[in-house]
């Protein structure tokens, strides 16, 4: 009967993710907004709050049913089963439990974007990866649990007595009630063991439900090798701006289909007789596409450049090209400028209290009457201590602001460069020869901004007088991206990079990477 | 499996042993140079044929670290007979003894400064809370003492906990030592200095593991430069394998007990210093770099066996081993994902290295008994192999991941070599002559694959080549511990195990290649051929105590035990090729009196059979 309930939670916790699953993470500069979305789609969080909280009651009451006992009857007879009944004191706990559960359990789903899907770094099979996320759903829901009792029964303590006591009042105007002394289900050991059973079942459906989907609806496709025109299929799915989830898949498949499948790697290379262009020129464009958004992104945040009057003598001395040594001397190392001189300057002004006062703090969606609330909402959090902290834009909100689609970006780059380093072999039109320079120049601007924002001093000076550098996760494993294709690309065109004509500055940033200096 | 196809034994084709005085320096014309009392006329046509006599490096058993202020001699470069200096970079680690707040103010006493008086009193101050500890901590080792000699230990244990220096300790500590020596002597059967030796994938730089000090030391070949920066953690204890990170500049991945330390070197960055004028090494810019270390640990350790959030160089208490120990890794060739092999069960672990994201490869059990020996992705990114201690072989493909396993051999298979065209693996089993080799007839995904024997290398006596008329006779052969295969896959080199008595284990047996002939039908050409040997450099004369048969004689005669002068045979402890070596193939041995030779191999390879 249980394995029932199991099944019917599972699917109703299926749909509540078929209809809320998103795929780019949602940009929250501080904690503010992050309360305000809850705020933001009432309806999403009013039907994910009370389906959690129905679905535990409903799992709870199968659970009752089961395994009985004392704390599953509603009614106790003191004074013998033709008196007068009293409310259950264990029942009352229980089922307040169980609503405690429902609605952290959602409110952590939204709050901690867990609705947001995450893509398998590798294709393994779906028994296999669901596998692999077995312990850390049993961590999770044991955490989960434990910490709910635990706040659960700090809370109950307090306040448990005065709603016990408001139940029995309303009771007692409905049906005659007794009123006897009676124990407090918090210090029952039994009924703490009810509680973490029953809410581990609970919660672990719950997870177990939340991984499947995740694993199902992320699980690599192969589309490509049932359509009848293969890289067609594969170039609509990047373009499929419609739905992100379609998008993101044919980045993925792409991008498996470039790092394993040579025939089909070479077959888009000399697909070139095409109305709408030749395939390679379509894929790049896409990723370059993503690329570049990225960078804009970046160079939005960026303060305004003071105006500099370089030499017109050294200007004029530039040549329009340059080329690169195989195995020379090393430069002079550009990126160590910057590593010596890190920028002070930050992305956004701050006040005197660390808030930004530029940045629009509720998102493009606020306006009108709801901008006017939420403004006279801020000023008066900036009154107090508790309020500026949930104002105040954190490193962590950066950062996802930054990279809303990291996944996607990630698949690109590497996507472009894995096609650009086998066109050696598997460019038979030399169509790939062309776009090397723009290839490059892309990577690089996104490269050197991502330096820019990595350098930038965050953390003021430390305990011993250091600088503490604090850069986000997401920025330096873009970097590491960002270089490990660039190294790809050296070692693989390394007989060939005195054939390249890049602009001087490319032809210096890549020069380091060709003499492992970068 | 099995299907068995015979080679000429050396013998038979007129190759003979090395005489024991000899050294060998390298290889042309498809025959090995060995050098007897710097005395030989092949010396000079070696030379004249592009051979060159690389030096050795040493790397000492025991190695006192100083202070940045401080030098250390490490190794000496026997080529130019200088010693080569090395610093350790300032703020790695601590100067040796500052750990202890009494030590600190003994030795202002001695200097009777009043400088340092006021610094040393400053220092104790900024470390008051890791006093305060130590007070707490001998409160409770004092307690638990006392409670010890009136309660059953477990029930003062439950009381007071488990602290340093008491009785129970000191048994939970060795059982932990005798386990992980266990599992050491297990996973790797090495001896020496050397625990492992790592070429970078492009430059000349090696990277070499030292055991007891679980350091990492860089040389650069290119003007034999020892690199000043030593690598050293206090995360980094009990290294067990190390490969540098291809296509991503200078990053070093270091498995030990904590995990994988993941060593990113910045060239050219430096802090200050006076050696880098002087000392400029082409590969990495200048002698001395910046680094910083990332620590990857899958699954993240909890609970009592959990990683301290600080831990300092001074403490020398052992990380304890957990379910992240790592015990190999390999990278895959394009350098965006790293595979790390556990000490404590079968499952592999997939880093991608850029994102730090682990995905976990649960096929091979959770017990001890399964923990991973090896492991390596081929060439061409399409297949990873992975031994177990269960004597499992396990072949994946790297698409989607799914493995096939060989189990039928009779020990562990302990070492591998895939060759450069992704087609072919030839490994070794543990007390076993035989080498086999493991063909793959179809290209990734494909597990279609099947495994022979390709040659058997029996314990037996030859004579020595020194040409006289009654040559010694020389015991070569037996089990194999090593083997290594050249990047172009032309020459594959086998050491042997010292369990087999008497053995002559300082000779390598060196084949020439033909990995064609494992996919032709019909058996009448053999995958390998004996190509000859090459013998190490000796260790000198040794003292050591009798444990022959003559020692059991004079036992039993009654007489003292007399020690006897024997020449020292050098085991070789780690096999490998430089990845890059334009004119043939450059074979770098370790040896396990800390001496790492490398023998240069002259041949001409077919470029397109390269590619």
């Amino acid at each position: 009967m249980y394995m029932v309930a199991a099944y019917v939670t599972g699917l109703v916790v299926l749909v509540i993710h078929a209809r809320l699953f998103q795929v780019t993470r949602e940009a929250h500069s501080s904690y503010f907004p992050r309360l305000q979305r809850l705020l933001r789609h009432p309806t999403s969080t009013v039907m994910t709050i009370s389906v959690y909280v129905v679905l535990s009651y409903f799992q709870l009451l199968v659970h009752r049913s089961m395994f009985g006992g004392e704390v599953g009857r509603m009614w106790l007879y003191p004074e013998g089963y033709y008196g007068p009944p009293q409310l259950n004191p264990s029942w009352l706990a229980v089922w307040v439990f169980a609503t405690v559960i429902g609605v952290s359990y959602a409110l952590q789903l939204i709050m901690e974007e867990r609705f947001q899907l995450a893509f398998p770094a590798i294709e393994q099979g779906r028994i296999y990866t669901l596998k692999d996320r077995l312990p850390s759903s049993f961590s999770y829901a044991f955490g989960f649990v434990s910490g709910s009792i635990w706040r659960f029964w700090l809370g109950y303590f307090v306040f448990g007595w005065g709603l016990y006591r408001s139940v029995c009042g309303v009771l007692a105007h409905l049906i005659s009630t007794s009123s006897y002394a009676v124990g407090s289900p918090l210090f029952s050991v039994g009924g703490i063991v009810v509680w973490l059973h029953s809410g581990m079942l609970v919660v672990l459906t719950w997870e177990f439900a939340h991984q499947l989907f995740e694993i199902i609806v992320t699980e690599p496709t192969h589309i490509n090798e049932l359509s009848l025109d293969r890289n067609l299929c594969l170039v609509n799915g990047l373009k499929h701006t419609d739905s992100q989830l379609i998008q993101h898949l044919a980045y993925q498949e792409l991008y498996r289909l470039v790092a394993y499948n040579s025939e089909q790697r070479a077959e888009i290379l000399a697909d070139i007789d095409r109305a709408s262009g030749a395939m390679w020129t379509q894929i790049s464009g896409q990723c370059i596409g993503v690329i570049k958004v990225a960078t804009e992104q970046l160079q939005s945040q960026a303060p305004p450049e003071k105006k500099k009057t370089p030499p017109a003598a050294h200007n004029s001395a530039l040549p329009a090209t340059a080329t690169l040594k195989a195995g020379g001397a090393p430069m002079k190392d550009i990126l160590q400028q910057s590593r010596k001189m890190p920028q002070t300057n930050t992305s956004e002004p701050l006040t005197k209290t660390g808030i930004s006062a530029k940045s629009d703090l509720f998102g493009v969606e606020a306006h009108g009457l709801e901008k006017y609330v939420l403004t006279a909402l801020r000023e008066m959090l900036l009154q107090s201590a508790l309020g500026q902290r949930l104002l105040l834009r954190s490193r962590r909100a950066k950062s996802i602001s930054t990279f809303t689609n990291f996944q996607q970006q990630v698949w690109a780059i590497r996507t472009l460069m894995r096609m650009v380093e086998c066109s050696i072999v598997d460019d038979k039109y030399g169509v790939v020869q062309g776009d090397i320079g723009m290839i490059l120049k892309v990577i690089f601007t996104y490269l050197k901004e991502l330096e820019r924002i990595s350098t930038q001093v965050d953390g003021g000076r430390g305990a011993c007088g250091y600088n503490v550098q604090v850069t986000s996760r997401q920025t330096v494993a873009m970097i590491q991206v960002l270089r490990n294709a660039l190294y790809s690309f050296t070692t693989s065109f390394y007989e060939y990079l005195e054939a390249l004509k890049l602009p001087p500055a490319q032809a210096q940033a890549l020069q380091l990477f060709a003499d492992f200096q970068a | 499996m099995c299907a068995c196809r015979t080679t000429g034994t050396f013998e038979q084709r007129g190759i003979y042993p090395p005489p024991k005085q000899s050294v060998t320096v390298g290889e042309a014309d498809l025959k090995f140079i060995h050098l007897r009392d710097g005395d030989d006329v092949g010396l000079l046509q070696y030379v004249r044929g592009g051979g060159i006599a690389f030096p050795h490096i040493m790397i000492p058993e025991s190695l006192q670290l100083r202070g940045a202020a401080q030098t250390s001699s490490l190794g000496s470069n026997e080529s130019v007979g200088s010693a080569s200096i090395v610093r350790r970079q300032a703020g790695i680690r601590k100067l040796e003894g500052q750990g202890d707040s009494s030590t600190r103010t003994r030795d202002a006493d001695e200097d009777n400064s009043l400088i340092s008086t006021i610094i040393s009193q400053a220092l104790w101050l900024w470390n008051a809370k890791q006093h305060i500890t130590d007070i707490v901590r001998q409160t409770q080792t004092r307690s638990l003492l006392i409670a010890e000699s009136w309660l059953p230990v477990p029930l003062a244990q439950l009381v007071f906990g488990q602290v340093q220096g008491t009785e129970s300790a000191a048994k939970a500590d060795a059982i932990e030592t005798e386990n992980a020596e266990g599992e050491k002597s297990m996973l790797a059967k090495t001896h020496g200095p050397i625990t492992c030796v790592a070429w970078h994938p492009h430059r000349s730089l090696i990277a070499i593991a030292h055991r007891a000090l679980d350091c990492v030391f860089l040389y650069d070949l290119a003007n034999d430069t020892w690199c000043s920066n030593i690598l050293q953690n206090a995360y980094m204890k009990g290294i067990t394998s190390m490969a540098w990170q291809p296509n991503c500049g200078y990053t070093l991945a270091v498995g030990c007990t904590a995990g994988v330390c993941l060593w990113n070197i910045l060239p050219g960055s430096s802090s200050s210093n006076d050696f880098s004028d002087t000392h400029k090494a082409p590969s990495l810019g200048i002698t001395q770099f910046s680094s910083w270390m990332t620590l990857l640990a899958f699954p993240q350790p909890t609970g009592a066996h959990g990683y301290p959030s600080r831990l300092t160089a001074e403490n020398k208490q052992p990380l304890h081993r957990s379910a992240a120990s790592v015990s190999a890794i390999s990278f895959s060739h394009s350098g965006q994902w790293l595979v790390a092999g556990h000490q404590t069960h079968g499952h592999l672990t997939l880093w991608d290295v850029a994102l730090g994201t682990a995905t976990p490869l649960k096929r091979s059990g959770s017990s001890s008994r399964s923990a991973t020996l090896q492991v390596g992705v081929s060439p061409n990114d399409g297949y990873l192999v992975s031994t177990h201690a269960n004597g499992q072989l396990r072949l994946w493909e790297t698409e989607s991941w799914t493995s096939r396993v060989w189990s039928d051999f009779r020990a562990n298979v302990t070492q591998f070599a895939w060759s450069p065209d992704s087609r072919s693996i030839y490994f070794a089993v543990s007390d076993s002559p035989d080498i086999y080799a493991l063909a793959l007839y179809k290209s990734p995904p494909s597990l279609d694959a099947e495994i022979t024997i390709v040659t058997t290398f029996e314990a037996h006596s030859a004579p020595a080549s020194d040409g006289s008329e009654d040559p010694e006779r020389i015991r070569i052969g037996g089990s194999i511990k090593l083997l290594a295969l050249d990047p172009k896959g032309q020459r594959l080199v086998v050491g042997f195990d010292d369990d087999s008595s008497s053995a002559d284990i300082s000779l390598l047996a060196v084949y020439l290649v033909n990995t064609e002939a494992l996919f032709r039908a019909g058996g009448d050409s053999s995958s390998l051929m004996p190509l000859g040997y090459i013998r190490g450099p000796s260790w000198g004369k040794q003292h050591c105590p009798e444990k022959t048969s003559s020692s059991e004689a004079a036992l039993g005669s009654g007489k003292p035990a007399k020690k006897r002068v024997r020449v020292g045979d050098p085991t070789p402890s780690w096999l490998g090729f430089s990845p890059e070596f334009e004119s043939g193939a450059l074979l770098s041995v370790a040896w396990a009196n800390g001496k790492v030779s490398l023998v240069q191999m002259l041949f001409k390879t077919n470029r397109l059979s390269k590619v």
